[in-house]
């Protein structure tokens, strides 16, 4: 089955996401993983955009509300895509720790939604 | 879909030198569990200068180097990082942007380990802030010891300096000689001493006739350590 590569979020999960994850503003042009490897973080994108290419060619630009990597640094697959992120891009980093950290906590809701993006992807 | 085979960190052929060669079976484990192994092709960037660090990069195999591109677009070579060194140590302490850009010079295997996990593992296992902080004082007195080598020293005794360096890091002894097992361009050499092309080139033709260094393709050997040391004026 083809897989998805992103997760859309709405405007008030990613006001849930950014309350618990650091978030920071890219000066410049930066790989953010590249294709066939694991993503060490999963990234959001707050404001701004990043661009998607699979075997070097463009494929897509993601927009405000894309969730990218998430699923594959969970699972430890590699990605079928490279994400490049553009300068003065806000970009939120779900580290693997507080992800494992927040899902061990039962009902909770940020616990519920991280755990939807995973049945979301798989 | 694909799964990536999962090397440990017990399996590494960096682990001896390595910031957790103290550890335990169990408590590698646990890191090998958590840890992100990945492949990175030769001009594939780990992280880019400006950008935020999030955690800790462990060098599997082969080689990284670290560049600085000034305000008129040059970009310098600051060191050069192999297996069993770390990358990130010190923007993840000092929570700074990266300060330099990470490349790799060819396949390489690098290990990523959260911010927040590696801070548990130095929290449980004090023998691994000791083996950080024994790197980072190396690598202060390699920095130190650059800048007074730029201040003090000429071309010529900054390039027998350099030689003599990548032979302590990089050199293979084989046939009466060291071969430097790694391929830099001159452009590249000539950053790493701050000097021009041109004398480098220059510099390295007199090292030749001199007959201290060969060159076979793009790989230097050195014939002469004795001469280099009193070339380089060090004496070690």
């Amino acid at each position: 089955m083809k897989q998805p590569m992103h997760i859309e979020l709405s405007s008030d999960n990613i006001e849930k996401i950014t309350a618990h994850f650091p978030s920071k503003i890219y000066k410049s042009n930066s790989t953010l993983f590249y294709e066939g490897q694991i993503p060490i973080s999963g990234y959001l994108v707050v404001i701004g955009s990043i661009q998607i290419s699979k075997k070097k060619k463009f494929k897509k630009m993601l927009s405000s509300g894309s969730l990218v990597g998430f699923t594959e640094l969970l699972n430890k697959t590699p990605s079928q895509i490279s994400a490049e992120v553009f300068p003065n891009t806000q970009i939120c980093f779900l580290d693997k720790s507080t992800i494992l950290e927040v899902c061990k906590v039962v009902d909770n809701e940020l616990s519920n939604l991280l755990q939807t993006f995973l049945v979301a992807k798989s | 879909m694909k799964k990536v085979s999962l090397s440990t960190c017990d399996d590494c052929p960096s682990k001896k030198d390595g910031i957790f060669c103290h550890l335990n079976f169990s408590e590698i484990e646990d890191i090998s569990h958590h840890k992100i192994t990945n492949h990175y092709k030769k001009g594939q960037d780990l992280f880019v200068q400006g950008t935020h660090p999030f955690g800790l990069y462990c060098i599997s195999s082969g080689n990284i180097k670290l560049t600085q591109t000034g305000v008129d677009g040059k970009e310098s070579i600051l060191r050069i990082v192999h297996a069993g060194d770390i990358l990130g140590h010190r923007s993840l302490f000092t929570d700074e942007d990266f300060a330099k850009t990470a490349t790799a010079m060819e396949d390489t295997e690098v290990c990523f380990i959260d911010k927040k996990y590696i801070l548990s593992v130095i929290e449980k296992n004090p023998s691994v802030a000791l083996n950080i902080i024994s790197k980072l004082s190396r690598d202060m007195g390699n920095a130190e010891n650059k800048m007074s080598s730029l201040h003090q020293k000429n071309v010529r005794e900054r390039l027998a300096e350099l030689l003599l360096s990548l032979k302590a890091t990089h050199g293979v002894h084989e046939d009466n000689r060291w071969r430097i097992n790694l391929k830099l361009t001159r452009e590249e050499m000539a950053t790493m001493i701050g000097t021009a092309n041109e004398t480098l080139i220059r510099f390295m033709t007199e090292f030749k006739d001199a007959g201290i260094i060969e060159q076979e393709g793009k790989i230097i050997y050195i014939k002469k350590v004795d001469e280099l040391l009193e070339w380089a004026n060090i004496h070690y």
